[in-house]
């Protein structure tokens, strides 16, 4: 199976210092939680180690030949012991779903916080819906390492004591255990390093099918147009078959584990009876103390069996990686300083100076010095891939420059605080996400404190308010449930920039799906609404630059020319990026 | 999905849980009789384990025989020996059940949601359904492992469960008396107690989901939430959806502390009355001191472990797996309604049918579809009506349309005027409320759909590149194309700088790596090579420069056949033949030049509502090159319309 540098985009690394401290950090957090199931798990373990030399006191207190029908003080101790021992596991098993949870939701917001640190061009590594997949089911599988460990813990802790008691009850039968127990141990481990590879693998694979689907389910109007949705479900399933190897070989690993310790438990219990069964016959131990060693066996049996927890908590770990590549990388660039709020009346004036942006080991902007004229409208002009669209995100924080500052009223950037940087940029795109719960919520998203009547105004400038009139529940409709066209979307996105009242307004070529006339309209709301504001238009048409003060003509990263729409008329290749030229350019980057 | 002449369509969503297990476990018969056989073989051990012990004490070491003991020992340890060569088939088998079901289940939700995502009717936004991808990743492997894991302990739980009562019998049937009533009596309880903790269960699998939802929702939207510096903001909701989560996991939780209190009922109750009455059974001989002790082996290491594994374990892995196959099953049964195709026996027409008198839900008789493509393309469509949804204005009213074939029609109008709607119409990929079109004098309801792909190829705004090669893209709508026709189709859209740029045609393609543009120059050039006769461009340039555009659009011309192209430039509507406007009171074709410059419109009357036919305006009816019928449609009214320079 072919795959791309996409699909690879996580190379296979086994968890190391990240995940643990991450997963250190989860346990920390839920301190509560973690010190109930430690004691519990402490009380039930005492109640299960205390157990075997109870029931043998009992045993032979009911065998003995005085035996009445009162019960004895054994029977009872045995009584009260079994109830500590539930007591426990009940308040232990209630502690530890509730520290999952808790370590996951922990995780979750850590990782949450991760990813909106790292902003919008840190965030171009990771697909969204990997991130998402770690969000979900491996922070879910990752909180429950700090839970599984204290069981561990607790059960090597109690087998360790076993061990002791066990001694102390019969020395051979201890001696046996000891020499079969170590080689549980040491085949366990075995596979565990194999085991925590074959699923990462397997991991791996199943991403490489997430990925087909995301992009299949992002082509979704093609496939339609074409009517190829079964040539897409077999393309999408492709992978299947390495999945099937990978799970192969996990369920061998698995099969060779489980069936050595199919064959240790009973060959120690065997070997536990007999020798204590000896010690019967010679007289060195009553009946009560074999049962006890058998009882105090299985529970280092039990210990033994915690490596199979082992197992899954190295699986866990691995997903925990995953999710530290998240949370833990700190975000790319200078470590941004405390934020502050910015002068509430400043014109709005933006600088850039000699800012330098690489995306990807690409240099897309160069040395760009730029002063924005406060109140101006200005265009910005250019071939596709030219670097507008970063261009223009450098004002609002979406991409950092590498080289050079961002200055706003002679404040950088990176030292404001949002709700100055809300006051200041304002973004319409030409391919809008609405975020929110309802219409009303996706156009006030940038103003939190926008009451209706500015939300419907900001629709009415943006020419949105008809087609939102029209449906059922009006601006109360989840945009997931409204059907729009991507005019419709852009016209929402265009009330959302106009309802944030910011000093500058950027819109990214966000009236391409309008035709001429409601572009014409839109564009003379904006106009009248946006009075006095900075505008910064991306545009390919021709009318628009012409009506901008000035235009900025980038040219593979860097400005080319800052002048007016007609002085720059002139030129050959300028013109070419609007109007129909003779000879053909095609579209390349 | 019926019709006379379907396509292979793959695997349906059933809809029950039942029937999606039990479709995953076609082909593992084998495996479960092995499994049977081997469980059988694997607790044939722990049957006589007691009686074993029990002999080997009263008769072995008691009786100062300490050989007789220790072979007895001996012969249970062979025993246990065949037990764990039976564990090591069991695995193996376990394995291939469980990897059966996966690969049905990733079929199922692949599948599912595929189809339901290109079944959707409006051409609206994007973001493709995270969730489902979560769903992916999240629940179809739960149930792989969940699954083999409870198959696995399911049959220890039985084999444990079995042997021990049978062991027991086997030792003394008094002690069946002692046993059997409290482990019954707790197996009851659980039994009912499975149904509030598998709401319990639903909720948190529900949150789970709404948490993987509105997480998808903020990072494929991550670019807006920072440009309006809302981080925090959709992060709180977020974390209020976390929160839900924990919420329902300790509710789950509290439930569960029950399962204790049951295992405590079911496997210390008996220790303790065997206990209690020890004293009584072993003084008056009914019991000896061997079977007392062979009894509490059997609680110790058969049945207490066994009910604590059911009831803990079991339970909880049961649960787990019932609620998220519901859940995968949920996903089949809403996309069964949503079918890819219209199917032409049944034809899915939405909404109109609430409005008396003006639209009914038609349903033509099943008849044989056409399987020869048309021979000449020319298109017509009489009374093409459509709307969205039963509270949607009509997007498309009585639309009558006349395109000759070879002809180049480009259409022009307001966003939301219903241009990628007619073109989805035009194409058969939508099915209209009524009035119907023919492509070369055929119905395209019943053209073959095979057919009707291969005759009209639609190339929608937004481009569709997947992980491969240049050449499996761009060969995407025809396969067997030979590589010099490929060279030819890239030459004339334009696009030979890109692919060299990208590496040529056999260079691995990363989507997300190309800008807009290039993604659609990519997918113009695999529509040019198509056979279709009928191409029809909804947008398809509008990410190129105008130069480009040009070049493109005349490849089109040059290749023949019928083209259509929905145009938001000036200059695109200036190439055309002719200009199809579709704006909110009025549809006009006419030239480019007969539709621009000034035209006043009268006002009309605010929207047109679905109910309301405006009135034909009989000066316009004639003056047009084709036979049309003025209508109304979707949009506002009052405002100059025409082509603005």
């Amino acid at each position: 199976m072919r795959r791309s540098s996409a699909e690879l985009s996580e190379p296979l690394q086994p968890p190391g210092p990240t995940a643990s401290r991450l997963l250190w950090a989860a346990a920390r957090h839920t301190p509560a939680t973690t010190v109930v199931s430690i004691v519990a798990g402490v009380l039930a373990a005492a109640s299960s180690l205390l157990a075997p030399a109870a029931l043998a006191a009992a045993i032979d207190s009911v065998l003995a030949p005085r035996a009445g029908a009162v019960p004895s003080a054994a029977v009872l101790l045995l009584l009260a012991v079994v109830g500590t021992g539930v007591a426990s596991a009940a308040l232990g098993a209630l502690a530890t779903t509730t520290g999952v949870a808790r370590s996951t939701a922990w995780l979750r917001r850590r990782g949450v916080a991760g990813l909106l640190a790292r902003g919008f061009s840190g965030s171009a590594d990771i697909p969204a819906g990997d991130a998402t997949a770690r969000l979900t089911g491996i922070a879910a599988a990752a909180g429950r390492v700090p839970a599984m460990t204290v069981g561990v813990l607790t059960g090597l802790l109690v087998a360790v004591v076993a061990l002791v008691a066990l001694a102390l009850v019969d020395v051979w039968t201890a001696a046996a255990v000891l020499t079969l127990v170590p080689v549980g141990v040491l085949l366990a481990r075995r596979f565990a390093r194999r085991t925590v590879a074959a699923f990462t693998d397997y991991q791996q694979t199943q991403a490489a099918v997430a990925a087909r689907l995301t992009d299949a389910l992002a082509g979704r109007r093609t496939i339609r147009a074409s009517g190829t949705v079964d040539a897409e479900i077999t393309r999408v399933l492709a992978p299947l078959p390495a999945l099937r190897a990978a799970g192969a070989r996990f369920w061998a690993q698995q099969r060779d584990l489980g069936w050595s310790f199919a064959l240790l438990a009973p060959v120690v219990r065997i070997v536990v009876l007999a020798v204590a069964g000896l010690g019967v016959a010679q007289g060195r131990s009553t009946v009560g103390d074999a049962v006890a060693a058998v009882g105090y066996a299985e529970l280092v049996l039990n210990g033994a069996r915690a490596v199979d927890t082992v197992l899954e908590i190295a699986q866990c770990r691995a997903a925990a990686a995953r999710l530290a590549a998240i949370a833990d990388r700190p975000a790319p660039g200078p470590a941004p300083g405390p934020r502050q709020p910015g002068p509430a009346d400043g014109p709005g004036r933006a600088r850039l100076s000699g800012v330098t942006v690489r995306l990807g080991g690409r240099t897309v902007l160069e040395d760009v010095s730029l002063l924005l004229v406060p109140g101006g409208c200005t265009a910005v002009v250019g071939a596709s891939g030219a670097g507008k669209t970063v261009l223009v995100g450098l004002l609002g924080g979406l991409y950092r420059p590498d080289e050079g500052v961002v200055l706003v009223d002679g404040r950088s950037i990176g030292e404001l605080d949002a709700a100055t940087l809300r006051q200041t940029v304002a973004y319409a795109f030409e391919r809008p996400a609405l975020p929110g719960a309802t219409l009303a919520e996706a156009i006030g998203y940038g103003r939190p404190d926008a009451d209706d009547l500015t939300i419907a105004d900001a629709a009415r400038a943006a020419r949105a308010d008809g087609f939102v009139d029209m449906l059922p529940l009006g601006y109360r409709t989840p945009p997931a449930d409204a059907p729009l066209s991507g005019g419709e979307l852009q016209r929402l996105g265009l009330a959302r920039a106009v309802a944030q009242d910011a000093r500058i307004t950027v819109v990214d070529d966000a009236t391409a799906s309008l035709d001429s006339a409601t572009e014409a309209e839109v564009e003379q709301a904006l106009a009248t609404v946006l009075r006095g504001r900075t505008r910064l238009i991306v545009t390919r048409k021709a009318p628009t630059a012409a009506a901008a003060d000035r235009v900025v003509w980038l040219h593979e990263g860097r400005i080319r020319a800052h002048a007016p729409h007609a002085e720059l008329w002139a030129d050959g290749e300028y013109r070419a990026l609007f109007v129909p030229a003779g000879a053909a350019t095609a579209v390349t980057s | 999905m019926s019709g006379a002449a379907a396509l292979p369509t793959g695997p349906t969503g059933p809809t029950t849980p039942v029937a999606l297990l039990r479709a995953g476990m076609r082909g593992t018969r084998r495996a479960w009789v092995g499994l049977a056989v081997f469980s059988v073989c694997e607790g044939v051990p722990a049957v006589v384990t007691g009686r074993l012990v029990a002999t080997a004490l009263d008769d072995g070491f008691l009786a100062d025989r300490p050989g007789l003991g220790v072979a007895l020992l001996g012969a249970l340890l062979a025993l246990a020996l065949c037990g764990a060569l039976a564990t090591r088939q069991i695995v193996p088998r376990v394995a291939r059940i469980a990897e059966a079901q996966r690969d049905h289940l990733v079929r199922h939700v692949v599948a599912a949601t595929l189809r339901s995502a290109v079944a959707g009717t409006a051409p609206g936004h994007d973001g493709g359904d995270a969730a489902a991808v979560a769903r992916l990743t999240g629940q179809v492997e739960s149930v792989r492992l969940t699954g083999a894991a409870l198959l696995r302990t399911a049959r220890g739980v039985a084999v444990g469960l079995v042997a021990g009562v049978a062991g027991l019998a086997l030792l003394s049937p008094v002690l069946l008396a002692l046993v059997v009533p409290p482990l019954v009596a707790a197996l009851l309880l659980f039994a009912l107690l499975l149904r509030p903790l598998a709401r319990r269960q639903r909720r948190t699998v529900l949150a789970e989901e709404a948490i993987a939802t509105e997480t998808a929702g903020v990072l494929f939207g991550l670019r807006d939430v920072l440009a309006c510096q809302a981080g925090d903001r959709a992060a709180d909701v977020l974390h209020e959806r976390i929160d839900e989560q924990v919420a329902a996991t300790r509710a789950l939780g509290r439930a569960s502390v029950t399962r204790v209190l049951i295992v405590a009922l079911g496997a210390q109750v008996p220790l303790a009355a065997l206990l209690l009455a020890g004293p009584l059974l072993v003084g008056n001989g009914v019991l000896t001191a061997g079977e007392l002790v062979g009894a509490t082996s059997y609680l110790l290491v058969s049945l207490g472990p066994a009910l604590s594994s059911l009831v803990h374990v079991v339970g909880s892995m049961a649960l787990q797996l019932a609620v998220t196959v519901r859940r995968l099953a949920e996903l089949g049964a809403t996309t069964d309604a949503a079918a890819g195709d219209p199917e032409p026996d049944t034809v899915p027409t939405p909404l109109l049918a609430e409005e008396p008198g003006w639209a009914r839900r038609r349903h033509a008789p099943a008849r044989r579809l056409i399987g020869v493509p048309p021979v000449r393309t020319d298109v017509r469509a009489r009374g093409l009506t459509f709307a969205y949804g039963p509270h949607s204005a009509p997007v498309v009213l009585d639309l009558d349309l006349d395109v000759a074939d070879g002809e180049h029609l480009a259409v022009v109008g307001p966003s939301g005027g219903g241009k990628s709607t007619l073109t989805l119409l035009l194409a058969g990929l939508l099915a209209p409320a009524s009035g119907e079109v023919w492509l070369g004098g055929t119905p395209l309801a019943a053209l073959h759909p095979r057919v009707r792909h291969a005759a009209i190829t639609l190339v929608p705004q937004q481009a569709y590149l997947f992980q491969g090669t240049v050449a499996e893209n761009l060969t995407y709508l025809t396969p067997f194309a030979d590589p010099a026709a490929m060279q030819r189709s890239v030459r004339a859209v334009g696009a030979e700088e890109l692919v060299d740029g990208l590496g040529g045609y056999h260079a691995e393609v990363a989507p997300t790596a190309l800008s807009a543009g290039q993604r659609q120059l990519l997918a113009l050039a695999r529509a040019h090579l198509s056979r279709a006769r009928f191409c029809i461009l909804d947008e398809a340039c509008c990410h190129l420069d105008p130069a480009a555009e040009q070049v493109a659009e005349q490849a089109f011309r040059d290749r023949g056949g019928t083209l259509l192209v929905v145009a938001h430039r000036t200059g695109s509507a200036a190439r055309a033949d002719r200009v199809l406007l579709l704006d909110g009171a009025r549809v006009r074709v006419g030239t480019h030049a007969d539709l621009a410059g000034p035209e006043p419109v009268p006002a009309a009357a605010g929207r047109v509502r679905a109910g309301v036919r405006p009135d034909v305006d009989p000066a316009r009816a004639g003056e047009r090159a084709s036979p049309l019928v003025v209508t109304g449609g979707r949009g506002r009214g009052g405002d100059r319309v025409g082509l603005v320079h």
